[in-house]
């Protein structure tokens, strides 16, 4: 990764410093609480340098008064004055009113309205300036148009959203364009001739790559075997031990393995009557060297990986805070546990607990070979203190189906999967909450049937909370009284993979959902580039269900850009924007 | 019907984005909705019955994407692959069964039975591999690149044909090598039989040259149940060759059966099971067809 010079630093630290005194000092112009939109580069360790492009700007509001009525909070986004489609035209106040509307379209399939949702209103200040009003305080405003991108008004305006860029990707603001899809092969992307910046959002000048193909190869030893004879330049595949190793041999090629917020979790289910007690939970938590199983199966793929102490907030990141080492493994401790608790071993060598033997199913996606290794690996320390458990695997589509999923301990008793989580921890909440519209009663990602009240209204409470500061610290408190009752065992963050020929230079991973394309503007070293994807996309539009493959990501990553971009180090910084002001109201 | 009900049964299909932590609600209802999710399964059998006659086989689940465009280029390209390497197969496996059966118990008979029992027990995957691992060191070493590893063509070829050969070799090679193994066997031990039949003896006695006692009298009745074989063979390979379009990328009716799996997707795997089940279908009658016109038997009884 490119590291910055002196004068980026500076300019970073000037540029952070005047923000925190802005949202530090009195707000005459505001009525309530002011927050400009900081980017948290300082906050994280990161190499890239915050942008020099974020300013405070005055609000138009009236003291004392909300634009709307109901309105508890504006978020005023200032677009970048060059900023403009590929065809030239601008991008406007009006493309982002469109994209607003048409995520809230009711008709359309839309994956994700969050935080649209909360939008009562908008208004079009200017050309370059529009406002938005949320009926509540909405915390993760930053979250919206960071992994999608505006939408263009004057190309979509009347065509059917569901469908016309299904296959196509007709327009973006972004330094490639879409040039085809020739399906079942690859899709072609072309430099944007009429690119509005000229250097990516670290002050990186812009590369020299003109066209990049993406073709589909999905099984890894085919991949590996098309890097080694450059059939392709470089790909992103799930790391696997055996693929690093073969890469790692392949001469002229590097790669990087980097830590996203996609974590590994054992889950216990609480509708068990033993696992409902928190002693057994925290037994078996004591009883599974976690510090292992990430050395034997993760560590070999990424060196910097440790066992995952936070259920919110990734490692690495500013606001991490260990809440479960107290757990690591302590065999004495975890017999000790249950022992105290009037637990008696058996003749078999299981304990049972009031009559019940410590036996429980355990269940994960089968074929995957690392979940399956992690358990062999868990099932033998769980029996050396006693307690068993035993395999119920099954494929995604039925582990996953509803029935499954949120049922009860008849369903799945322990359960091993991944989360995939956000930079900004507000898409997960409903983990935490004790009801929501979850089949099974709780929150709607609530698989635990685990509801602890404090917790709940700790967690509600973060989306009022604009403040980064005071929201990490309400997370952190709920956080770590969640993780002391062991509702699920935290793992460790699954590792991305990303090699590629170091003749092209630019590229580097960045494990959040903006995938390796996040930079791809300052990339140099060749015209031509092929990127190897794993399967072809369903729909190259991001804002539907289907459009989530991994090809549809990096083609979005190169052609579409949104309000915000995330960095490696899980920060937001502004891309379409120059900047944006929060205003909170009183009620 | 049955397999309809069971995946119904196991799976959800809308599980993948259900999990999505902000879901949108809506879009949920707008699935459920448009594909009749919160019907008794009967009655989304007959919404999909109905689909199949009317509407060319319906709808993917999330996308609402038309399933026939994907179905019908996946049935092309399987179609390609499986042509070629059947054709290649059966050619070579001939040539291979007659010599070796010509020359029961030479040297080159021993050495066509060993190749074709390591081809019968050498899992594809691997020589799959191997296959790429051997092209790719051909290409390190010499800067010539035979054949490529994956794909069906590469962007913007100086030649198409010659682009789509190389990309062809290596799965046509792996498909064709295991269908070699099998086909020559047949062939060998059918054209034994006939080499010592009556009529063979008899052909030989009124003193015809052995060219023409072989390619004349022998060759066409010992190729009987081998059509047959191979009729029934590129029948169920015309279904999807899973794992060779899996490992070479090839984007066939395997690789679309493994991807609809995957995704749970219940309207593209009834598709592709009743399209794979009717070419089944068609090539056993096709086999009866060839065997009746190969021999004359057939029509008589």
């Amino acid at each position: 990764m490119r590291k910055p010079n002196l004068v980026w630093r500076l300019l970073a630290i000037l540029a952070v410093f005047s923000l925190i005194v802005a949202a530090c000092g009195d707000d005459d112009e505001g009525t309530g609480e002011t927050t400009t939109a900081a980017p948290t580069t300082t906050e994280a360790p990161t190499t890239t340098a915050a942008p020099t492009t974020t300013t405070t700007t005055t609000l138009p509001e009236p003291e004392g008064q909300a634009p709307v009525e109901g309105a508890a909070m504006s978020v005023t986004y200032n677009i970048h004055p060059d900023a403009t489609w590929s065809d030239g035209v601008a991008v406007t106040a009006a493309d982002f009113a469109f994209s607003h509307e048409i995520i809230m379209n009711p008709d359309l399939d839309i994956l994700s309205r969050e935080g649209n949702n909360k939008i009562i209103n908008w208004e079009i200040i200017d050309d370059k300036t529009i406002r938005f009003d949320f009926g509540e305080v909405y915390a993760p405003w930053q979250t919206l148009w960071a992994t999608t991108g505006i939408l263009p008004e004057h190309e979509l305006d009347g065509k059917d959203f569901d469908s016309y860029w299904d296959e196509q990707i007709t327009l973006g603001s972004g330094p490639f364009i879409f040039k085809e899809w020739v399906k079942d092969q690859q899709i072609v992307l072309e430099r944007n001739p009429n690119y509005w910046r000229d250097t990516f959002v670290d002050g990186t000048p812009v590369g020299d790559v003109q066209t990049i193909i993406i073709p589909f190869l999905e099984d890894s030893q085919t991949q590996v075997q098309a890097l080694r004879g450059r059939e392709i330049d470089m790909f992103y595949p799930q790391p696997q031990l055996d693929l690093v190793e073969q890469v790692a041999g392949i001469e002229g090629v590097t790669s990087e393995a980097g830590l996203g917020p996609v974590w590994e979790h054992f889950d216990f289910n609480h509708s068990d009557p033993l696992l409902s007690q928190t002693f057994i939970r925290q037994a078996i938590a004591k009883g599974i060297d976690r510090a292992a199983i990430v050395e034997a199966i993760i560590q070999p793929l990424a060196p910097a990986a440790v066992p995952l102490n936070n259920s919110i907030w990734m490692n690495g990141t500013a606001f991490y805070q260990d809440h479960f080492s107290q757990f690591d493994y302590d065999p004495v401790g975890a017999e000790a546990l249950l022992t105290d608790n009037g637990c008696a071993k058996g003749g078999d060598g299981v304990y049972e607990c009031g009559g019940e033997r410590l036996s429980f199913t355990w269940t994960t996606t089968a074929g995957n070979e690392a979940r399956e290794l992690q358990f062999e690996i868990a099932q033998q320390q769980l029996a050396q203190i006693g307690i068993e458990v035993t395999p119920k695997f099954g494929p995604a589509s039925e582990v996953f189906a509803d029935e499954n999923f949120y049922g009860d301990n008849s369903a799945w008793q322990v359960f091993n999967f991944a989360w995939v989580g956000s930079p900004d921890p507000a898409g997960s909440n409903t983990l935490y909450y004790c009801e929501g519209d979850a089949p099974n009663g709780f929150g709607s990602i609530n698989n635990l049937r685990y509801c602890d009240e404090e917790v709940d209204a700790l967690i509600r409470s973060t989306d009022g909370l604009v403040d980064p500061a005071a929201r990490a610290a309400a997370y952190n408190e709920a956080d770590e009284m969640w993780l002391a009752e062991v509702p699920l065992i935290p793992m460790y963050q699954k590792p991305t993979f990303f090699a590629w020929y170091t003749d092209i230079v630019g590229p580097a991973d960045n494990a959040t959902q903006v995938g390796p394309m996040w930079n791809v503007e300052a990339w140099t070293g060749a015209e031509q580039i092929v990127f190897g994807a794993d399967q072809q996309p369903d729909s190259l539009n991001q804002y539907t269900p289907d459009g989530n493959l991994f090809a549809a990501t990096l083609v979005a990553g190169a052609v579409q850009q949104g309000a915000y971009t995330i960095l490696p180090d899980f920060s937001y910084v502004p891309n379409l924007i120059e900047s944006a002001d929060v205003t909170l109201y009183e009620e | 019907m049955l397999i309809f009900f069971g995946m119904s049964l196991v799976t959800d299909p809308i599980s993948q984005i259900r999990l999505v932590p902000d879901v949108s609600q809506q879009t949920i209802q707008n699935i459920v909705d448009r594909k009749h999710l919160d019907d008794p399964v009967i009655v989304q059998y007959g919404f999909w019955l109905k689909d199949v006659f009317t509407n060319q086989f319906g709808t993917t689940m999330l996308g609402d994407k038309p399933i026939w465009p994907d179905l019908s280029r996946a049935m092309w390209q399987t179609a390609q692959l499986v042509l070629v390497a059947e054709f290649i197969a059966v050619a070579i496996a001939i040539v291979l069964g007659v010599l070796a059966a010509k020359k029961q118990y030479s040297f080159f008979d021993y050495a066509t039975t060993t190749i074709s029992f390591f081809g019968f027990s050498v899992p594809i995957f691997w020589f799959a591999l191997i296959l790429q691992w051997l092209t790719v060191s051909l290409f390190l070493a010499t800067g010539f690149r035979l054949a490529y590893t994956f794909g069906l063509s590469s962007p913007d070829p100086a030649n198409w044909f010659i682009d789509r050969l190389q990309h062809m070799i290596l799965p046509v090679t792996a498909l064709a090598y295991v269908s070699i193994a099998q086909y020559s066997r047949y062939m060998r031990s059918s054209m034994l039989d006939v080499l010592h039949s009556d009529y063979v003896r008899t052909a030989k006695a009124k003193g015809l040259s052995d060219r023409t006692v072989t390619m004349k009298h022998a060759l066409r009745n010992a190729l009987i149940p081998l059509v047959t074989v191979v009729a029934l063979n590129v029948g169920a390979l015309l279904g999807g060759v899973v794992i060779t379009e899996t490992i070479f990328a090839w984007p066939g009716m395997g690789k679309l059966f493994i991807t609809a799996l995957a995704r749970a997707e219940l309207y593209t795997l009834m598709a592709w099971m009743l399209v794979a089940g009717v070419i089944i279908i068609v090539f056993n009658l096709l086999a009866d067809i060839l065997y009746a016109a190969l021999d004359p038997r057939i029509r008589y009884e």
